[in-house]
């Protein structure tokens, strides 16, 4: 049987693909094959997905990695929407400023509005270095991933605090 | 006679008391009309069960309900069969021991974001089909099908030390659906199980297609929906560091002969 | 560009940042200004393009072109400020004196 399957590969498939093993380009043909194959499969029998967001324990890594990625997007869209308005608004920035100064927001709030702008700016600052470390190829144990875990969330909320409190 | 009837009713007052830890199993029936996953709890006695949370679900299946369907096999961490999510974090249900705390509940899910064939079974077959796609085999040039076993192909004690901690994975999938970019994206991105024995034959000294298989990961998809989330080596039942890989695998990608990978047909 | 070249502009990018941003704090001046909106913009658009492919190109392949099209507005919102207005350095000590 295998000797069958072998010359027919070398008598056909040989043919129209260049010097390649023909085991190996049947192999990668089918294996393309099957993924098609499987989404269509599942889709007709209706098979159930299996939990994943709630069935999920979350632990450190994935909780940076999520506070990094939700940090850079809250960033992202604040500077974009921010400069996008400027744009369209009528007069410049001084004018707007001296209003919003002119109401006499408590200073709790304005505390609370500072750390809103500092806190996601040097997280994802501290928190940019371990990625850039990974991305050398260092800090990959779980050891390490945990120490400096820990090590850039505090130090994102206390460089945020010398930001709100001492600037 | 009445000494060893007292006897008798002593030792039973002294038996330990029964363990009764509950456990909550994800069922699914795709064989009944409409069918919807639910939730079941068994209750089984810790006393009389092995230590690992397979040996549970042998009890129950045995004892409680037959319909309960899983996949099992070795019963040593080694087969990769019986992965699935407990307590909300991968793993392999035979080395996995059952958390002796009776007032807890054990949850009991199959591995997260995958079509459910039937209660704890997933479809696999993506999850191989990717991996056969990345040619999990030694590839040498110009070697014709007559060459294959005429000369060992040898290999030094430092080049065979740099596939320590890949060659042991048992391909139980629990580390790529961790993954949740897996989850999104598992129909283009291969996931960590299945790129860090991509990474294992690129650095294999004996294969001579390194060029060729960084080059099969240069689009969006491959490799580079992987985000450094670390979910897969934090939840490894066999201690390996597929993060690792696939950042090996990026780093590789800035300098591998580019021209010489692309020639490929 | 290739994927990989792709990759190593963004780290590229990325080590740019480690000195710019905290020279930003400390270094008033319109080259900062420019620096800075330069830097953070690119970072920001390739960072969202990605969080955008991984979860929403495959449903509405159309948001590239709309998230390419604000940001060259924001861009060009962003110079504007620089140039025009206060600049950002600025703005934000204004901000920050509150």
């Amino acid at each position: 049987m295998a000797l069958l399957v072998r010359s027919l590969g070398r008598g056909c498939l040989m043919r129209h693909q260049p010097l390649f093993h023909p085991r190996q380009n049947a192999m990668a043909s089918s294996a393309y094959d099957e993924m098609k194959g499987y989404w269509d499969k599942n889709r007709k029998l209706q098979r159930p997905m299996s939990p994943f967001l709630f069935a999920y324990k979350p632990h450190l890594a994935m909780l940076t990695s999520l506070s990094h990625r939700v940090t850079g997007v809250a960033m992202s869209v604040a500077i974009t929407g921010t400069s996008c308005i400027l744009l369209a608004l009528p007069g410049d920035f001084t004018t707007y400023f001296d209003m919003v100064k002119d109401m006499s927001i408590p200073a709790a709030v304005i505390i609370g509005f500072k750390y809103l702008l500092a806190w996601p700016m040097t997280y994802h600052y501290i928190n940019g270095f371990r990625h850039l470390a990974w991305d050398a190829g260092k800090g990959y144990d779980i050891k390490t991933l945990y120490k400096t875990g820990y090590f850039a969330i505090a130090t994102s909320f206390l460089a945020a605090s010398v930001f709100v409190f001492m600037f | 006679m009445r000494a060893a009837q007292t006897a008798a009713a002593s030792a039973s007052q002294t038996q330990t008391q029964p363990r009764m830890k509950k456990f909550q199993i994800y069922r699914f029936d795709p064989d009944s009309p409409g069918a919807k996953p639910s939730m079941q709890t068994y209750e089984i006695d810790l006393n009389h069960c092995g230590p690992m949370v397979l040996d549970a679900l042998i009890k129950i299946k045995t004892d409680d309900d037959p319909t309960l369907t899983f996949r099992r096999s070795c019963r040593e961490g080694i087969c990769g069969s019986c992965s699935m999510n407990i307590n909300g974090t991968n793993t392999l249900a035979c080395i996995n021991k059952i958390d002796s705390n009776t007032s807890k509940v054990t949850k009991i899910y199959p591995l997260p974001h995958m079509y459910v064939v039937k209660d704890l079974v997933p479809d696999m077959s993506n999850f191989y089909a990717q991996y056969r796609s990345i040619e999990p085999f030694l590839k040498k040039k110009d070697t014709g099908e007559s060459d294959i076993g005429k000369t060992q192909y040898l290999q030094s004690t430092s080049d065979r030390a740099k596939l320590d901690g890949l060659y042991e994975c048992i391909l139980c999938a629990c580390c790529s659906t961790a993954c949740p970019s897996y989850w999104w994206n598992s129909d283009k991105y291969l996931g960590p199980a299945v790129l860090m024995q991509a990474y294992r034959w690129m650095i294999d000294s004996r294969d001579d297609f390194t060029d060729e298989r960084l080059s099969k990961m240069e689009d969006k998809f491959s490799v580079y929906r992987c985000h450094t989330i670390m979910n897969c080596t934090k939840t490894c039942p066999k201690g390996l560091n597929p993060g690792r890989a696939i950042g090996e695998i990026k780093k590789m990608m800035l300098d591998y002969n580019k021209e010489a990978g692309a020639k490929q047909a | 560009m290739s994927a990989s070249t792709h990759w190593k502009v963004e780290r590229v990018l990325m080590l740019s940042m480690v000195p710019v941003l905290p020279a930003a704090l400390f270094i008033q001046s319109p080259v900062i200004d420019h620096l800075m909106t330069s830097v953070v913009f690119l970072h920001g658009f390739w960072g969202m393009e990605g969080v955008l492919t991984d979860y929403l190109y495959k449903f509405a392949p159309w948001l590239k072109q709309l998230w390419y099209t604000i940001s060259i507005i924001a861009f060009a919102g962003l110079v504007n400020f620089n140039y025009n207005d206060v600049g950002i350095c600025k703005a934000v000590s204004m901000l920050w004196s509150l």
